[in-house]
């Protein structure tokens, strides 16, 4: 398992330095905003499907948490993030493009979990997870143009 | 997220508290722009959140938020209900222009005021502490608040630069 848990831990390091090294199009008040966004909405999202609907169950040892929340506090928000930065900046195919791949890489992620016996799907199927990135990912772009809205109207960024 | 298991005092208590912030907020002067604030409870609100969810998660529990420890609509008002206390907190350092030592005294003064607050929280059993001491959320508060002060001048270097 702690080859596993080493794995998790790289992929998250080397996706918050991809991150900060890639170009981004967009003002870091709104990645600020973003981040804060989704680290909220993500983690309420997990915590309604494991805790409430008990429809994910997620091994309650210490590796196996530590390899999940590397996934659900660093990965998925920080994909999402990098999404949405390359979703603001590309035509309109390319954005299609762009959200179909997010979303498979969202679900190759929890596939892997789900190899790794990190998380159980009890009554549960990846297309149910699919669903949930997609609301995930169409409720963050909306909330998104709201603020980002204000923050034209404020003069703080330009159209 | 699920509704409460029972509607009593706790629940009364984040409602009554959540409106009469709010209302505060909106009678205060204004003094920083929507997105700012906007940014501000944010911040509080995921803070709360993140550490609600580490500490109170399923490895270490140390506590539940309201009558469970299920995700009740409750625990999310509960979270927005620090954004408030962050704007208060930034808008009186703000206002008063604290520098130097007083920085520190305002933070030991805000801190403790947070924690008899959540001393009181507890008594209405807002939280319900398994493990948890109200000491820890002394300790806790003075190292948010600071964290909390340095993303306000992150903020505010951003703004004044546009």
């Amino acid at each position: 398992m702690l080859m596993e848990l080493l794995f998790w831990i790289t992929m998250s390091i080397l996706c918050v330095i991809t991150y900060f090294i890639v170009h981004k199009p967009l003002y870091i008040v709104e990645r600020l905003f973003l981040i804060l966004f989704l680290e909220f909405f993500i983690t309420s999202y997990f915590a309604v499907i494991s805790v409430n609907l008990e429809q994910i169950y997620i091994e309650k040892q210490m590796v196996p948490t530590i390899m999940f929340l590397c996934f659900e506090l660093i990965l998925l928000p920080v994909l999402f993030l990098f999404f949405i930065d390359l979703f603001n900046s590309t035509s309109l195919i390319k954005r299609l493009l762009i959200f179909g791949l997010s979303i498979l890489v969202c679900l190759g992620m929890e596939w892997l979990l789900l190899i790794q016996d990190v998380i159980v799907h009890v009554n549960w199927g990846l297309w149910q997870s699919m669903l949930g990135y997609v609301t995930m990912l169409v409720v963050t772009i909306i909330i998104h143009y709201m603020f980002k809205a204000i923050l034209i109207d404020e003069g703080v960024v330009t159209k | 997220m699920t509704l409460p298991v029972n509607f009593d005092h706790n629940e009364i208590v984040i409602l009554i508290g959540l409106i009469a912030s709010f209302i505060i907020v909106c009678w205060l002067p204004k003094r920083f722009s929507l997105s700012f604030s906007v940014l501000v409870f944010l911040f509080a609100t995921t803070i709360a959140r993140l550490s609600d969810h580490l500490i109170s998660g399923s490895i270490v529990d140390l506590y539940d938020v309201m009558d469970s420890g299920k995700y009740e609509i409750f625990d999310l008002l509960t979270y927005i209900y620090y954004g408030p206390f962050a704007y208060f907190f930034i808008y009186v350092y703000d206002k008063f222009n604290i520098k130097g030592l007083r920085t520190v005294l305002y933070i030991i003064v805000c801190t403790v005021l947070a924690t008899l607050f959540e001393g009181f929280h507890v008594f209405m059993e807002v939280f319900q502490y398994k493990g948890w001491h109200l000491w820890y959320s002394f300790s806790f508060y003075l190292i948010i608040q600071p964290i909390t002060l340095i993303f306000y001048h992150f903020l505010k270097r951003l703004y004044d630069k546009r």
